[in-house]
């Protein structure tokens, strides 16, 4: 009897070790994966708060610079202000371009009742991922002043809008290539890509376009460099060769 | 059986065991997820407090085109929160356009600012205006003679004082060797001036603009140091009135403004006080114009009668007739018998803008300068320790402290603001 006990807990004791180690695996694999997305979560505040430091203090960008060459942190030329709204009206400028994400940045006047005085000043690009391809949006501020002339510096805050997608990880690879190929840094490199949706390219306009599964909604990009590119018309997994010549990017 | 048992024993510390390996991964990879992201958060809030407090201190005032950085400083040179910027730009509130910036920028109830004000004592700007009458010739003499190296005793004991005088005009000779105007009496010094009023009055036409039946426009006469002391605080001193400055009108004179005599007949005495149309007139636009740039007036009389009866005028040689030479003492009945109306136009002056009124002992008084003297080592305004601005620092909030640099002017020193931001 004791003989045949201990055969079937045996093979019961084996199976459900089985089982833990199995949902051992599981737990430690969610984990990571979650641990992943975290990451990416903190990549997303991490890199807005970055924009709008690099935005609001480099004279690359809006910082209001003296003749002496005394650079005010966090003081807005009103100048650089009208030249961005004019020349990036639909594309991140390349001071503070980040190439894992796309944003746009909106900068208002603030009067003495507290509420915005009508003067606003908006770039970066328009449009953003949708939809499945959307994995994280995030809007933070931050005060500044709006040099108007020396003697009239009024309060604002710079607004900006972050968002973590498939277009703008696409968008943004091709960009990074292109610039690094205009320095003769690289000319050939490769990536891969999951989509949820189809990829198109405008070439008239220079813009990349996602359109999502289950939507006919596309939202677009502005480019860098012109692309010979005819696009991804299935979403999953693709794996993209680029290589610079002449100012063209060629995707294939 | 002992063996089955010890079997299904350790599976059971097996179970238990890999149970708890899920539940600490769980609980460790949450905890430094959270606490990451709150590193995050608390970074982003940390650099837009900083943003905040540099930003707001290069923000400029409408009024005066100062940034909030020179207007603090400014406050923490004279002690004041309030910064007093003269005629046309007037009384700035720092802590008012604090407020209303941080509250922009921050929200009401969430910041708080402190700035500690060091102990410094400001420079002292004075613009004095003098009747050009004859009974005033021994003032010209005594403030020619001993006013630069009375204002020179301040500067050695560190009261940076400087003075313009403003004669009105005249120009009589006197018996002493002066003659009661600016030039070639007085040693012009970086300290010291002597201007004649009427080279300034086009800076003022708006304060001596009179309406109705009275006299047109400009300095009337060589008492009317009502509009006088206007046009001095309008105009200002020769180096302009600065906002880091403790600022002081003195006028001198033992007459009415625009002179005692009735309906301007030296004949008839002194009036009853409702009569001296003109001569209010005087008075109220040199208070106004003293109320308005929150001067205060000290206004100096001298004693023009002998007797206590206030009948005898003081008979002393004044004017000096040319070429004869003769000596005349011009003190007529008007001017003695309208001491005491002088006094309380004096009084009234000086009570109206927050100065002090000054008799001196008799005509040709010597005490003059020591009366100055007086005014100057009075003024020494009630320091306020620091600046406070906003809300009350909550003790049981997460707080962050921004601490800015501020230059305060002249000195040559700095201080700090010590900007508090919670949520």
């Amino acid at each position: 009897m004791k003989g045949q006990l201990s055969y079937i807990i045996k093979p019961i004791t084996l199976v459900m070790i089985i089982v833990l180690l199995f949902l051992l695996y599981q737990s430690i694999s969610e984990t990571s994966a979650k641990e992943k997305e975290a990451q990416k979560n903190l990549n997303v505040v991490a890199s807005t708060t970055d924009v709008l430091l690099i935005l609001s203090n480099s004279y690359d960008c809006l910082a209001y610079r003296t003749n002496t060459e005394s650079i005010y942190s966090n003081v807005l030329d009103l100048a650089k202000l009208e030249e961005f709204s004019k020349n990036y009206a639909n594309i991140e400028p390349e001071c503070a371009r980040s190439y894992e994400f796309g944003w746009r940045a909106n900068v208002y006047e603030i009067g003495k009742n507290s509420l915005p005085t009508g003067a606003n000043w908006s770039f970066g690009t328009k449009e953003f991922s949708t939809g499945a391809a959307l994995k994280d949006s995030i809007t933070l501020s931050m005060p500044v002043a709006i040099r108007r002339s020396e003697k009239a510096i009024t309060p604002g805050k710079m607004e900006i809008k972050l968002v973590d997608g498939e277009l703008e990880k696409i968008a943004g690879y091709i960009d990074w290539s292109c610039e690094l190929g205009k320095r003769n840094r690289m000319t050939t490199s490769s990536f891969s890509v999951y989509i949820h949706g189809i990829i198109s390219y405008d070439a008239p306009s220079n813009n990349l376009c996602l359109t999502p599964s289950g939507s006919n909604k596309k939202s677009c990009r502005q480019m860098v460099c012109q692309l010979d590119f005819a696009g991804l018309n299935s979403p999953g997994e693709h794996m993209l060769s680029l290589s610079y010549s002449n100012g063209r990017v060629a995707i294939a | 059986m002992k063996g089955q048992i010890f079997e299904i024993f350790g599976f059971l510390i097996l179970a238990v065991a890999v149970i708890g390996i899920i539940v600490l991964i769980r609980y460790f990879l949450v905890g430094s997820y959270s606490k990451t992201i709150m590193t995050m958060a608390e970074r982003h809030v940390y650099e837009e407090v900083h943003a905040g407090v540099n930003s707001i201190f290069f923000m400029t005032e409408e009024k005066s085109g100062r940034s909030l950085m020179e207007l603090v400083g400014i406050a923490a040179y004279t002690g004041n929160d309030t910064v007093n910027f003269g005629p046309g730009i007037g009384d700035i509130n720092v802590v008012k356009e604090l407020e209303w910036r941080m509250n922009a920028l921050y929200g009401k109830g969430h910041w708080h600012v402190t700035v500690p004000y060091p102990d410094i004592t400001p420079d002292v700007q004075i613009v004095m205006v003098l009747d050009a009458s004859a009974s005033m010739c021994y003032a010209v003499k005594e403030i020619s003679e001993r006013m630069p190296a009375l204002i020179e005793n301040f500067i050695a004991s560190g009261k940076k004082v400087s003075a313009t005088l403003y004669i009105l005009p005249g120009g009589a000779d006197c018996c002493n060797g002066y003659k009661l105007q600016c030039s070639n009496q007085f040693p012009e010094k970086s300290y010291f001036h002597c201007r004649q009023i009427e080279e300034i009055e086009s800076k003022c036409i708006t304060k001596l603009a009179r309406g109705g039946n009275q006299l047109g426009g400009g300095i009337q006469t060589d008492e009317d140091y009502g509009h006088g002391i206007a046009c001095a605080i309008e105009a200002g001193p020769v180096e302009e009135w600065s906002p880091l400055t403790i600022k002081l009108g003195i006028v001198i004179s033992d007459e009415l403004p625009e002179g005692s005599e009735c309906f301007m007949n030296a004949n008839l005495g002194c009036c009853p006080g409702q009569d001296y149309v003109e001569q209010r007139s005087s008075l109220e636009a040199g208070i106004k114009a003293a109320k308005e740039s929150k001067i205060p007036i000290f206004p100096i009389q001298q004693i023009d009668f002998t007797d206590s009866s206030r009948t005898q005028c003081a008979t002393i040689c004044q004017r000096c007739d040319s070429p004869t030479g003769v000596c005349n003492s011009d003190l007529t009945s008007p001017q003695c018998q309208c001491t005491d109306l002088v006094t309380q136009y004096h009084q009234e002056m000086a009570s109206s803008t927050g100065g002090k009124a000054f008799t001196l002992d008799s005509v040709s008084s010597t005490d003059i300068i020591d009366k100055i003297n007086q005014i100057i080592s009075g003024a020494n305004p009630v320091r306020k320790p620091n600046l406070e601005a906003g809300s009350t620092v909550p003790s049981l909030k997460n707080t962050r402290v921004v601490e800015v640099l501020i230059p305060v002017p002249v000195s040559g020193i700095y201080t700090k603001a010590y900007v508090t931001q919670w949520a």
